[in-house]
């Protein structure tokens, strides 16, 4: 996640909103973008009802969490690129930027 | 076990209403027409990446 605060200027340079989601609490959020993260300026939302995770299809049901994973959303609201993570994966900014200068 | 389509290329991306930090609401649909939208799906804030 700090990764792509890093490269934030570069998503805004390509009229690309970054956001962040996750089952944790809006508290639980506020905290880690504070401290472990040095300061997270895109939004960081919270699923707390799992409703959205079930939406993309990316709810853990073991631990009534979310899978990691990556979409991109064009200017019409359609999905052109989805990414999935195993254990250990973390998304790469580099490649999801080149994924949205393509669009 | 709930059933769960997958959202893939090509697909309308399900609209959302979720809260942020500071309790502000958020949706997909507020972008549309204006910008694309990178959602990074995370898990539990205390891990890597």
């Amino acid at each position: 996640m700090p990764a792509f605060e890093a490269r934030l200027k570069d998503f805004e340079a390509a009229n690309t909103q970054v956001m962040g989601i996750s089952t944790d609490s809006i508290f639980s959020h506020d905290a880690w973008a504070k401290t472990a993260c040095g300061g997270i300026s895109y939004p960081l939302l919270a699923d707390i009802h799992r409703e959205t995770v079930k939406k993309y299809g990316i709810w853990w049901a073991d631990l009534n969490a979310n899978y990691r994973a990556t979409y991109i959303v064009d200017k019409q609201g359609t999905v052109r690129f989805v990414e999935r993570y195993g254990k250990g994966e973390i998304p790469d900014p580099e490649k999801i930027l080149a994924e949205v200068k393509k669009l | 076990m709930t059933t769960q389509t997958e959202v893939k290329v090509g697909d309308a991306a399900p609209d959302f209403k979720l809260q942020g930090i500071g309790g502000k609401e958020y949706t997909l649909g507020e972008f549309k027409g204006k910008k694309n939208a990178v959602l990074l799906f995370y898990v539990l804030d205390w891990t890597p990446g």
